[in-house]
């Protein structure tokens, strides 16, 4: 079976937003609807040492879309089966059929999926199907100025990346297997053993 | 549209880089004016108040509903004695860019408005000299050309369609290389002709607390260590933000909701005043206040805030900005050797709003 799946480089990223932008732009989506976000994770504490301040603060940023999951958590609850994996791997929602229940949105544990004003009904990322269907990347991967967005089959990204699919603040991979590869920032480990935070709810 | 006593004007257009009087200007003085007085509360045509005709001498950033935007509106109008003495503008490339969509509504090049602002003063032809925007990209590039004869012609770039002029670098720069391997032969361009740790130049200017002739610590005039700290705790950085380019894009959604206008603030000075994530805060000092929303983080010093500078000025009739313009807070004292802006040399404190 085949699987697209995205590999994002933590450590390349520099929070610019570029994805995210290119994202809105090639999918026409209203200010509010975030198919692809960044989050700005950061930890540590400033101290003061005499007069001086020091500070053990460290930060990164991670990209993130739908992950296109093996085992889609969010069409289990659909009543209407608005919500499908095709044989490339990729998920879609139905927006016609949609009941505006939002099980899907409370199911994933991602929340990729996103309540869409101007349908009053749900939508996210669907991996730029007419791109891919013409032979081109997503948006958001050719968007990159930092290419630390890739995309492809996800036996592929694991040969070339590896195959961690997980990092702060991300949910368990257990609960729906994400087709996601991550490279982590430099300083991931160091972070997230000093009691990481997402600093920019706001903006997600 | 246009307050001006008499027709005493002479106006012409500045891209000829030769312009010598509006290059020996700094920065800093082109925006001088005093952006949240009374004198320059803005008027329906988004022009100054009528009191500013009175001021001796300015440069009044025009084209743009809020001539406190920043360093992206460059066209000006010099005024001395309530006349308006010259018109100029220095942004004249938009005609020979590739053109990807046509102008929206009534959105004109600042070349345009200059123009057509000095037409209806009956002098478009004295400020263009007859000449198109491609006209004056075609003046300054043949005038630098004669320093620089490797450069294409402007038909060359057009034909090429090359966009940039590359220059191969085939051997690794090395700085002061002619005067490191034969230092008597390539003297630098010092008094000495060596470098120099005590500058006899610097010393002549007779200004050792500001100016001093060798390298020192000077505590800045607004600093967390002077006085004025008391009232004022905190330094103000005005960043460039990712979501603009100074006020241009300023209000795009997309760009807006990406990168939300906050003033940044440690969460050790938050706690010490009660700030929470998304408050709304005013920040002020003794030139003036602005409220903007805060984003409390760890990722800025304790006692420093950052505002991000070039958001549109929004002033009530107080003169209290809503608009979050940092430009507000600034001083328009310039620095005391190449007369830049000193514009984070600010002072100021943040309460609740």
């Amino acid at each position: 079976m085949s699987q697209y799946a995205f590999f994002v480089n933590s450590d390349a990223c520099s929070g610019c937003k570029t994805c995210q932008v290119a994202c809105k732009d090639r999918n026409n989506l209203e200010a509010g609807l975030h198919w692809r976000r960044v989050y700005e994770v950061t930890a540590g504490v400033w101290q003061k040492k005499g007069e001086a301040w020091t500070s053990t603060v460290a930060a990164y940023n991670l990209s993130v879309a739908c992950h296109h999951c093996l085992e889609p958590v969010c069409g289990k609850q659909c009543s209407v089966d608005a919500i499908w994996k095709r044989p490339d791997g990729i998920v879609l929602i139905d927006q016609a059929r949609c009941t505006k229940c939002n099980k899907c949105r409370a199911d994933c544990p991602y929340e990729a999926i996103r309540y869409d004003a101007a349908t009053n009904t749900v939508s996210k990322c669907d991996f730029c199907l007419d791109l891919i269907e013409s032979g081109q990347p997503p948006a958001c991967v050719s968007a990159c100025p930092n290419r630390a967005l890739d995309f492809g089959e996800l036996d592929d990204l694991k040969r070339r990346y590896g195959t961690l699919d997980r990092v702060f603040p991300l949910e368990d991979p257990v609960v729906s297997r994400p087709a996601l590869v991550i490279r982590p920032h430099r300083h991931a480990a160091l972070v997230q053993s000093r009691e990481p935070e997402v600093a920019n709810w706001e903006e997600l | 549209m246009i307050f001006v006593e008499r027709q005493k004007i002479s106006a012409w257009a500045t891209l000829d880089l030769a312009g010598p009087q509006l290059s020996s200007l700094p920065p800093s003085l082109l925006a001088d004016s005093d952006p949240w007085g009374a004198s320059l509360a803005p008027t329906p045509d988004g022009f100054g108040g009528a009191s500013l005709a009175r001021e001796a001498s300015r440069i009044l950033r025009v084209g743009c509903p809020s001539h406190n935007c920043g360093g992206r509106c460059l066209l000006k109008l010099h005024i001395e004695n309530g006349v308006i003495v010259r018109i100029d503008t220095d942004d004249a490339s938009a005609d020979t860019m590739p053109k990807a969509v046509e102008p929206a509504g009534e959105s004109r090049s600042d070349y345009q408005i200059c123009a057509d602002i000095a037409g209806r003063l009956n002098l478009r032809e004295a400020f263009t000299e007859g000449r198109s925007e491609r006209d004056w990209v075609d003046v300054a590039l043949s005038s630098y050309r004669k320093s620089y004869p490797r450069l294409p012609s402007l038909r060359e770039f057009e034909t090429s369609n090359a966009g940039v002029h590359k220059v191969a670098v085939t051997k690794p720069a090395i700085a002061f290389e002619d005067f490191r391997r034969d230092p008597g032969r390539f003297p630098l361009s010092t008094p000495s002709g060596k470098i120099e740790i005590f500058s006899s130049a610097l010393h002549a200017l007779g200004n050792a607390s500001e100016i001093p002739a060798v390298p020192k610590y000077i505590q800045e005039w607004e600093s967390p260590f002077g006085a004025e700290a008391r009232k004022y705790p905190l330094q103000v950085v005005g960043h460039h933000t990712l979501a603009r380019v100074h006020s241009t894009m300023n209000g795009v959604d997309w760009l807006e909701e990406a990168f939300p206008h906050r003033v940044f603030v440690n969460q050790v000075d938050a706690a010490a005043r009660s700030l929470a994530n998304g408050d709304e805060v005013r920040v002020f000092n003794g030139r003036g206040e602005l409220t903007i929303r805060c984003r409390v983080t760890r990722r800025i010093m304790p006692g420093v805030v950052a505002i991000p500078q070039g958001a549109w000025w929004a002033p009530t009739d107080t003169g209290l900005d809503r608009g979050g313009s940092v430009n507000v807070l600034t001083s328009e004292r310039w620095t005391p050797l190449a007369f830049g802006n000193a514009q984070h040399t600010v002072m100021a404190e943040v309460v609740k709003a």
